[in-house]
C-alpha cells in the first residue's frame, strides 16, 4: 500500500462522511462510526451494533454491540479528524480512549443509566451495557479512526474478571479491509520470549515446515482469544470431552501434565508468514512471530487445553504440545491445506465428506442460511433459522457459546435441532428432488461425493432463493419421510422416501411450488395426499427386487430407478392445481437474474416511511432490541437514498418488522 | 435573568415518576436553554439542546470535558440527530455557587451568535469556572486578589452606589467577568489598582487592552494606596461586602451582586478566611486616560506582540489627575 493511497482514500473518507453528515443531519463522528459499523459488520467481525455518543468526565463512548451468540460485548470509540494526516494516533492517545471506554463499562455497572433520561438513545445504550455485563464471556473495546496509528497493538487486561481485548482501527487498516476484501483480519501471535524450532530445508517454492513445542497455557490462550476462527481451515470443531481419545486428553491433563508431550500427538498448523530469530549459522532457531495462524489438525487438543483451563481449572503449566508449522502462500493454501490435513489424520478419522467443508459452495450455504429467517407457521410467531452444519459440530459449538441456561434455550429456539442439517442431507434432499434415488440409497457419504462430483462440474448459483428452495426440499423429503412412515416401511424407509420423492418428482416435473413450501415451512394437504397416494405403490416397486434378493442392493441399482420410474400413477387433480407453470429443475432453483435478490426484493415492498415509522413505535413501546430499532431507521434511510442494502442486513430488517408486527405494530394504510 | 433557589424549589417538588421538570430560559436563545431537575434524584441541571449538526465541533474537537469539584458536564446524544450539553450539580454544598454559574453559562449560551458557538462558548465558559474553583480552592483569595477585590468594592460602594441606581451600578461591575476594565458603563469605563505599598511609584498594566479607551468616551484609571494590617481599625473583606450588600436594598441587585462576588472566587464557605486583614485607605487617585498619556495601546504593537505587562510610573502624571467632582459627573453621565 503506497502513502499516495493512503492519503486518497483519507481524502474520500473525510469528503464522503462528511457529506453523509450534513445529507443525515448528523455529527461526522456518528458518520464516521456508522460507516464503519457498517463495514465491520458486513465482514462478520461484530453484529447487533447501537450507536450513541456519550461523554462526561473520564469516560466517552459513540456505539456498542453484543456478539452474536452474547458472548462479547463490545464498546467502540471514535477519533474522527478533518485532517487525519497532519498528526498520528499516538500510543498515549489509545491507552486514553481504551481507558475512557472502560470507564464508561464501570459506570454502567454502577447504575448511570439511573442518571440518564429515559427518552435518550444513551439510556437504552446504558441499559443494555448494564446487562451485558453480567451475561459476556468477554469484553472487545474498539478505537476506529482516520489517521494512522504509531502503533496498533495493545495488550489483553481484566475487568471483574472477564478478558478485555482492544482493537485499533486506524486509517490503514480500513483502507486495506476496504481494497482487501479479506473477511477479517489474519491472527498474528508474537512469540515473548521467541520459540525454540527445527526447521526443515524445503526445496519446494512457496512453503517450509518448522518442528516446534509450544506451551499448552498459550494454545488455549489463543482459543480463548480467537475461537473457532483458528480452525477455520480445520475439518472439524470440537468442543467437549467426548470419545474415549479426547476423555483420555482431558484425563492427562487434569492428573499427569508433565506427560502430555508423550501421550499426545500434537498439532499441524500454517501460517502465511513465519518471523525467525536465526542462529551463527544463519539457520532458523526460534519462532519471533507468526501470521496468519490456522490450526489445521488438532482442534480437537487446542479446544480440550482451553476447555479444561477455564472449566477444569487445570493447571497447563507443565504441559507441552508439539506443533508442525508450515508456511504456505495464500495462493497454495486451498492445494495444499487439505492433504495436510487429510494425512495428519491417525486419532480418529475424518470422514471423506468433511474434507470439502470449505468449499465455496458450502460457505456460501452457510453464510446465507444463517441469517435466512425461516417464516413462523406454528402459530408462535417465532421466526426460526434452519441451522447448516457445514463442519461437524458446529450446532453443539454455537450451543455451548450460549453459556447461560436460558441463553441457550434462546438458542434453541430460533435454531431448532429439527431444523438442522449436515451437508450430507442436503446432498440427499437435492439428489432426491432432481431425480437420483439410486445415488442417495448407496449412503450419506458416498451419495455427498456423488453430489461434489455435480456441483464441481456445473456450480450452481447460490444466492437466498436457492436456500430457501433447498430448505424447501427438506420439509418436502421430512413430510415424506413421514408418510413412509405411516405406511410401515419400516428398515427400508430411507430408501422408500427417497424414492418417492424422485417418483413425485418425475410425475410433477419438478413443477411442485417450493416457494410456497418454505413460506408455510410445511406442505399443502392436496401434496400430503398425492404423497400419501403415491407411497405404497413405489414401496412396492423398492421391496420387489427384480434383481438378486437383497432390497437395498436393488435400491442402489439405476434399475431399481427404471422400475419405479414405470409406477403406474397419475398426479391428483387437486395437486396438479398446483403446480407450477415452469419446472424447477438445477438451473432454475436460484433466483430468475442475478440481480434479484430474495430478501432484497422483498424489502423494496415495503414503503420507506414503513421503516421510520416502525422505528419510533418501536422506542415508543419498548419493542425490539436497540440494535434493531437503529437498523429499521438505517434501512429506511438508505432505501430513501436508493443506496443498497447487503442481503444480511435486509434479512435482519425483515424479521425485526415480522417480530414488530408480531407485537402490535400496524403500519399505516 | 438570575438564577435564584426560589427558581429550583418549583421545579424540585416531588414527582412520582422518573423523568425531569423543565422551565425554558432564554428563549430567544440561539438554542434550547432549560433549567431541569432529574426525578427522583433530585439532580440540579442547566440543560442545553442543539441539533447534531450543531454539535459537531465540540464532538470532535473537545478533548476533555471540564469538571469542577461537585460540578460535572456531560454531552450525551438524545438521537442521532439531536445532542445535549449539560452541567449537572453533583455536590450539594456548592449550590450557592451553581447559581451565579448557572445564570453566567446561560447568559453566554444566549449571546453566541449560533447554536454551534453557543456550544463552543459554554464548554469554554465552563472552564474558566472550573479554573477559578480550583485557584480558589481551599485557602480562599491570595492576598493580591483579596486587595484588588478590596479596591473595586469601595469604588463601588463610594463612587457608584452614590451617584447610580442599585442595580445600574451592579451591572457596571465587570471586573469579576474578565473584562478589560473592572468597571463598564456607556460614558466611561474605570481600572482600578490597589497596592499595599507605603510609596507606590509605579502602577502594573495587565494588558495593552487594559488602557484602551476604544469604543468608550472616557477611561479612568484609579490607584488606591492601602494599609494592611491585622487587627486595628482598618476595615476587613467581610465587612466591605456588607457594606455594600448594606445599600442594596433591590433583591435582583443584590442576587447579581452575590453572584459577581462568586464570579470573583469570594465564595460563601470561605466566610471565616476574610475577618483578616483589615485596609486602611492612605491615598485615592483618578486619572484621566486620554491621549498623550503614557500606555501602550494594542494599534501600537507590532503584528505578532501581545498581552504586553508594562508599568507605568506615577509621578509625571499630575496633569491627567480627575477631581473627585470630574469622576462623579462622568459616572453620573449616562442620565444627561
Amino acid at each position: 500500500m503506497s502513502e499516495q493511497d493512503l492519503a486518497e482514500y483519507s481524502r474520500s473518507l473525510v469528503a464522503d462522511v462528511q457529506a453523509t453528515a450534513d445529507a443525515e443531519g448528523t455529527t461526522t463522528p456518528e458518520a464516521f462510526t456508522h460507516r464503519v459499523l457498517f463495514d465491520l459488520e458486513k465482514a462478520g467481525v461484530v453484529s447487533n451494533t447501537f450507536s450513541a455518543y456519550h461523554k462526561a468526565h473520564g469516560h466517552e463512548v459513540h456505539a456498542y454491540g453484543i456478539g452474536e451468540a452474547g458472548e462479547s460485548l463490545d464498546l467502540f470509540l471514535t477519533d474522527f479528524h478533518l485532517a487525519p494526516l497532519e498528526t498520528k494516533l499516538t500510543k498515549a492517545q489509545a491507552d486514553t480512549s481504551f481507558k475512557r471506554l472502560l470507564t464508561f463499562a464501570r459506570r454502567c455497572q454502577e447504575g448511570l443509566q439511573q442518571h440518564i433520561d429515559e427518552s435518550f438513545d444513551v439510556y437504552d445504550m446504558c441499559e443494555a451495557v448494564e446487562k451485558a455485563l453480567t451475561e459476556v464471556q468477554r469484553i472487545r473495546l474498539f478505537l476506529l479512526s482516520n489517521r494512522v496509528a504509531t502503533t496498533v497493538e495493545v495488550p489483553p487486561t481484566h475487568f471483574d474478571g472477564l478478558p478485555v481485548v482492544h482493537e485499533v482501527w486506524d486509517l490503514a487498516r480500513l483502507h486495506r479491509h476496504e481494497t482487501s476484501g479479506s473477511l477479517s483480519e489474519p491472527i498474528v501471535v508474537p512469540f515473548t520470549p521467541p520459540l525454540p524450532c527445527v526447521s526443515a530445508p524445503s526445496s519446494e517454492r512457496d512453503h517450509s515446515v518448522v518442528l516446534a513445542v509450544i506451551p499448552g497455557e498459550l494454545l488455549a490462550e489463543l482459543y480463548a482469544e480467537h475461537g473457532t476462527r483458528l480452525l477455520e481451515l480445520n475439518v472439524r470443531s470440537f468442543l467437549q470431552a467426548r470419545g474415549s481419545v479426547n476423555r483420555g486428553i482431558r484425563e492427562t491433563l487434569l492428573h499427569a501434565p508433565g506427560r502430555f508431550l508423550a501421550y499426545n500427538n500434537g498439532i499441524t498448523a500454517t501460517a502465511s508468514q513465519v518471523d525467525f530469530v536465526t542462529g551463527p549459522d544463519g539457520e532458523p532457531t526460534h519462532i519471533s512471530r507468526v501470521h496468519g495462524l490456522q490450526i489445521v489438525n488438532g482442534g480437537q487438543t487446542t479446544a480440550s487445553l482451553h476447555y479444561a483451563r477455564s472449566r477444569d481449572k487445570a493447571d497447563l503449566s507443565q504441559v507441552r504440545v508439539q506443533m508442525k508449522l508450515t508456511e504456505v502462500s495464500p495462493e497454495r493454501l486451498t492445494e495444499i491445506v487439505p492433504k495436510i490435513s487429510e494425512y495428519s489424520n491417525t486419532q480418529n478419522r475424518v470422514t471423506q465428506v468433511d474434507f470439502s467443508s470449505n468449499h465455496e459452495y458450502h460457505v456460501a450455504i452457510q453464510r446465507i442460511t444463517r441469517s435466512l429467517w425461516a417464516p413462523a407457521a406454528d402459530g408462535s410467531g417465532q421466526e426460526t433459522h434452519w441451522f447448516y452444519e457445514r463442519a461437524r459440530g458446529q450446532y453443539t459449538d454455537e450451543l455451548a457459546k450460549a453459556r447461560t441456561p436460558a441463553r441457550q434455550r434462546q438458542f434453541k429456539r430460533i435454531n431448532p435441532t429439527k431444523k438442522r442439517f449436515t451437508k450430507a442431507d442436503l446432498a440427499k434432499f437435492v439428489h432426491s428432488w432432481i431425480q437420483l434415488p439410486h445415488l442417495v440409497s448407496r449412503g450419506a457419504q458416498k451419495n455427498f461425493v456423488e453430489f461434489m462430483l455435480r456441483i464441481d462440474e456445473a456450480p450452481p448459483r447460490v444466492d437466498i432463493q436457492y436456500c430457501q428452495r433447498v430448505i424447501a426440499m427438506a420439509i418436502l423429503f421430512k413430510a415424506v419421510d413421514q408418510v413412509a412412515a405411516g405406511h410401515g416401511a419400516g428398515s427400508h424407509k430411507s430408501l422408500v422416501t427417497t424414492y418417492t420423492m424422485a417418483r413425485l418428482s418425475l410425475a410433477t416435473e419438478q413443477r411442485i411450488d417450493l416457494d410456497r413450501i418454505w413460506r408455510e415451512q410445511g406442505i399443502s394437504a392436496a401434496l400430503e395426499a398425492a404423497v400419501d397416494d403415491l407411497c405404497p405403490r413405489v414401496m412396492e416397486a423398492v421391496t420387489s427386487p427384480l434383481e438378486g434378493n437383497h432390497v437395498g442392493e436393488w435400491a442402489k441399482k439405476a434399475g431399481c430407478w427404471d422400475a419405479v420410474s414405470r409406477v403406474r400413477w397419475t398426479v391428483p387433480d387437486a395437486l396438479a392445481a398446483e403446480l407450477l407453470d415452469l419446472p424447477l429443475d438445477e438451473a432454475a432453483l436460484a433466483g430468475g437474474s442475478p440481480d434479484a435478490e430474495g430478501a432484497v426484493e422483498e424489502l423494496l415492498v415495503v414503503p420507506t416511511g414503513e421503516w421510520y415509522a416502525l422505528e419510533r413505535w418501536a422506542k415508543e413501546t419498548h419493542n425490539l432490541e436497540p440494535w434493531q430499532r437503529q437498523l429499521a431507521q438505517s434501512v429506511g434511510r438508505r432505501m430513501e437514498n436508493g443506496q443498497e442494502v447487503p442481503e444480511t442486513q435486509a434479512l435482519q430488517a425483515l424479521h425485526a418488522r415480522s417480530e414488530a408486527l408480531r407485537l402490535g405494530f400496524t403500519p399505516a394504510q | 435573568m438570575t438564577v435564584t433557589e426560589e427558581d429550583w424549589h418549583e421545579l424540585e417538588r416531588p414527582h412520582d415518576s422518573p423523568g425531569r421538570s423543565s422551565r425554558r430560559l432564554h428563549p430567544d436563545s440561539p438554542l434550547d436553554v432549560f433549567l431541569s431537575v432529574a426525578h427522583p434524584g433530585g439532580q440540579r441541571m442547566l440543560v442545553l439542546r442543539a441539533d447534531a449538526r450543531s454539535a459537531d465541533h465540540i464532538v470532535r474537537s473537545v478533548g476533555r470535558l471540564p469538571r469542577a469539584a461537585g460540578i460535572e458536564m456531560q454531552l450525551s446524544a438524545v438521537s442521532r440527530l439531536e445532542y445535549e450539553l449539560q452541567l449537572v450539580l453533583t455536590a450539594n454544598d456548592l449550590r450557592e455557587v451553581f447559581n451565579p454559574l448557572v445564570t453566567d453559562v446561560a447568559d453566554t449560551a444566549r449571546s453566541a451568535p449560533a447554536a454551534a458557538d453557543a456550544l463552543t462558548a459554554t464548554v469554554s465558559r465552563f472552564e474558566r469556572w472550573q479554573d477559578l474553583l480550583r485557584t480558589v480552592g481551599t485557602d480562599g483569595l491570595g492576598a493580591e486578589a483579596r486587595r484588588g477585590l478590596y479596591g473595586e468594592l469601595l469604588v463601588l460602594g463610594d463612587h457608584l452606589l452614590s451617584t447610580l441606581s442599585e442595580i445600574e451600578a451592579v451591572e457596571s461591575w465587570t471586573g469579576p467577568t474578565g473584562a478589560n476594565q473592572d468597571f463598564q458603563l456607556p460614558g466611561v469605563a474605570i481600572e482600578v489598582k490597589a497596592s499595599a505599598a507605603k510609596h507606590p511609584r509605579s502602577v502594573r498594566i495587565a494588558s495593552e487592552r487594559q488602557l484602551d479607551d476604544t469604543g468608550v468616551p472616557h477611561l479612568l484609571l484609579c490607584m488606591m494606596v492601602l494599609d494592611e494590617r491585622r487587627g486595628g481599625s482598618g476595615e476587613s473583606l467581610n465587612r466591605r461586602v456588607e457594606s455594600v450588600r448594606g445599600h442594596l436594598a433591590s433583591a435582583a441587585a443584590r442576587a447579581r451582586f452575590d453572584g459577581l462576588l462568586i464570579q470573583a472566587g469570594y465564595l460563601p464557605g470561605h466566610h471565616d478566611l476574610y475577618d483578616e486583614p483589615r485596609y486602611t485607605v492612605r491615598d485615592l487617585r483618578f486619572w484621566h486616560v486620554r491621549d498623550g498619556f503614557p500606555r501602550l495601546v494594542e494599534s501600537d504593537l507590532p503584528e505578532g506582540v501581545s498581552d504586553c505587562t508594562y508599568h507605568v510610573t506615577v509621578s509625571g502624571l499630575d496633569s491627567y489627575l480627575a477631581s473627585v467632582d470630574d469622576v462623579s459627573m462622568l459616572i453620573g453621565g449616562a442620565h444627561e
